[in-house]
């Protein structure tokens, strides 16, 4: 069920009523996100519901270990919780026994969780890709292996209930977090249909804490929510979707059909596509879970705009770059152990992070061109956007375009496609473009956004909420009216589905 | 009443509020475009729940297109794609 559809729209307007209705008996409402959530999961296929279960229970369960292995004096009352007594009966025995163990004992439990949590999205994102490249490796040294496949689709959403399940354990483990005990408020963070299918990756002690207690009507945010959800729209439904179906598809499926313009011009036309598409889903996201009574973080924040590649990863995927930040790149040592071992923290933390969105070479390659461009910086030390303003314009003119060259390797279906596309800008004559005047305005649409003042976007917050009500409907009614006139003939998935 | 529950009761006004938003924007969308509604609900796995609400929408289609609201969407729809040299 993609947000964009007649589907979506009846399915919260049935979520929205019986949510807030049961918003006094809390634990109802949680319940009822929480099936409500699952069906929302189910309609792409209901087999995998039983991965999202899994996956709730299994963090659960180790957050409750690993709490009960740190603070042994509290076993007793920990063990007679029935999940804890089920999943982890042999580590509080040995937790019991001896007490003083307790951070050798929650060190492995973090290890077990964590290495659990990576396993299942190894083994459904990645087995597939590892097993064909060590076959292919092997066979270069005359060795013919078969790993076999696993014959199966990447279940939707994989890598971001990883995500969640991995913040929740880690903070439990860190002290940031008490565990939940209650087993429905870890299903519906880790389930909750707005961020569940592409984000934005919400903390767990951000979010469970507002499962505590009834929501506040008074905390829902009516003009920015309304904004996130029709600027969403539009953005997804007019100008990623002409742009992506109309010019960037095609170009990317056959570069050596293209010539140079083109080829460039769709390098920069993906840029809008993917800025367009991915933060038109979370937008909607965070409209939609506010509506509900819940706060998400910002994940966008008008990222081309950036002067170093730094400040794009603070525009960019925020709460991605954040959670890379606190779990990978910090853990690596982050830059506390001299410049080479920053710049492989840095190269080792892009490469992951790239390696997360897909399983393919490319995606790494992009995520090290993003880790050597950051390890650059702070080897040249421009990492500051202060500067004057022709000094600020190149900077943002490089920073732009290394992100739009990178952004080759993350569309391309391999590496070696990749490398194609650049071969056939470099061969390729400049032929007259033949990208419309349709995608060259979307696109100039699209690069506007990034421009436009942060005080504009609050101006029209406060209008709208401060509008008649009459206004307050006719607004949406017009602007849904108008995106369906615009709207192509079908609605692509969402780019970051496939993540 | 305990505080908590008395601060949200009273806060209950925006909820209102937004609830009359949401369901009027909904009904508005649905006379302003009933049959691109009832052809989307097509789209669905066949239930009774989709099959009910594409008889409501077709019912609805019927009652608007003498008013002749849901022609001007199917109007400017068309032009916009013949704008782009392509038909629906």
């Amino acid at each position: 069920m993609l947000f964009p559809t007649v589907e979506f729209a009846l399915f919260f307007a049935v979520v929205f009523p019986v949510a807030w209705a049961l918003n006094r008996f809390n634990t109802a409402k949680k319940f009822f996100l929480t099936a409500v959530s699952y069906l929302f999961y189910s309609f792409w296929d209901w087999r995998f519901l039983f991965l999202l279960l899994f996956s709730s229970v299994f963090n659960f369960a180790f957050g409750l270990i690993i709490e009960a292995l740190k603070h042994p004096s509290s076993l007793r009352a920990q063990a007679s919780s029935p999940a804890a007594t089920a999943s982890g009966t042999g580590l509080l025995r040995s937790a019991r026994n001896d007490g003083r163990d307790g951070a050798r004992h929650s060190k492995a439990a973090i290890t077990l969780a964590v290495a659990g949590n990576l396993a299942l999205l190894g083994y459904f994102k990645y087995y597939d890709f590892l097993s064909a490249n060590l076959s292919a490796l092997l066979a270069r040294l005359g060795v013919q292996t078969d790993f076999g496949s696993t014959g199966l689709a990447l279940p939707i959403a994989i890598s971001f209930l990883t995500f969640h399940g991995l913040s929740y354990v880690i903070d439990v483990y860190r002290g940031v977090l008490k565990p939940s005990h209650s087993l429905m408020d870890l299903m519906l963070y880790i389930a909750f249909f707005p961020h569940l299918v592409a984000g934005p990756i919400v903390r767990a002690h951000d979010f469970l804490a507002q499962l505590a207690k009834p929501s506040d009507p008074a905390r829902i945010l009516l003009g920015q929510s309304m904004l996130l959800i029709l600027g969403g729209l539009i953005k997804k439904v007019v100008i990623a979707s002409h742009i992506s179906t109309r010019f960037v598809d095609p170009v990317f499926i056959n570069p050596p059909d293209f010539g140079s313009v083109d080829l460039v011009l769709a390098m920069y036309a993906y840029a809008i596509v993917i800025y367009c598409d991915f933060s038109a889903y979370t937008d909607i996201a965070i409209g939609v879970a506010n509506l509900l009574g819940y706060r998400f973080p910002q994940n966008f924040n008008q990222p081309y705009r950036a002067l170093t590649l730094q400040d794009f990863w603070r525009r960019w995927h925020m709460t991605l770059s954040g959670w890379l930040r606190d779990y990978l790149y910090v853990p690596l040592g982050g830059n506390r152990f001299g410049a080479l071992m920053t710049y492989r923290n840095l190269l080792l933390t892009m490469g992951l992070g790239g390696l997360w969105h897909g399983a393919g070479t490319q995606f790494i390659v992009w995520g090290l061109i993003h880790g050597a461009g950051l390890s650059l910086e702070r080897l040249l030390g421009i990492g500051s956007v202060a500067g004057s303003w022709p000094i600020r314009a190149l900077r943002w003119f490089i920073t732009f375009n290394i992100v739009c060259i990178a952004w080759i390797f993350f569309r391309s279906q391999s590496f070696d496609a990749a490398l194609d596309y650049f071969r056939a800008i470099g061969a390729s004559a400049p032929a007259p473009a033949l990208a419309s005047l349709m995608v060259l305005t979307l696109m100039a649409l699209g690069f506007a956004t990034q421009f436009l003042p942060q005080s504009l976007f609050t101006r029209i917050e406060r209008a709208y909420e401060h509008a008649p009500l009459a206004a307050q409907i006719a607004l949406p009614v017009l602007i849904i009216w108008i995106i369906s006139v615009l709207a192509p003939a079908g609605v692509p998935p969402f780019i970051y589905f496939q993540f | 009443m305990q505080p908590e529950e008395n601060r949200i009761a009273t806060a209950a006004r925006p909820l209102r509020r937004l609830a009359v938003i949401l369901y009027a924007s909904l009904g508005l969308l649905l006379l302003a475009m009933p049959q691109q509604i009832a052809d989307r609900l097509d789209d669905f796995e066949p239930n009774p729940v989709a099959h009910a609400a594409k008889l409501a929408a077709e019912a609805v289609a019927k009652v608007m297109a003498p008013l002749g609201i849901p022609q001007l969407f199917g109007r400017a729809r068309k032009a916009f794609l013949e704008a782009l040299g392509e038909r629906n």
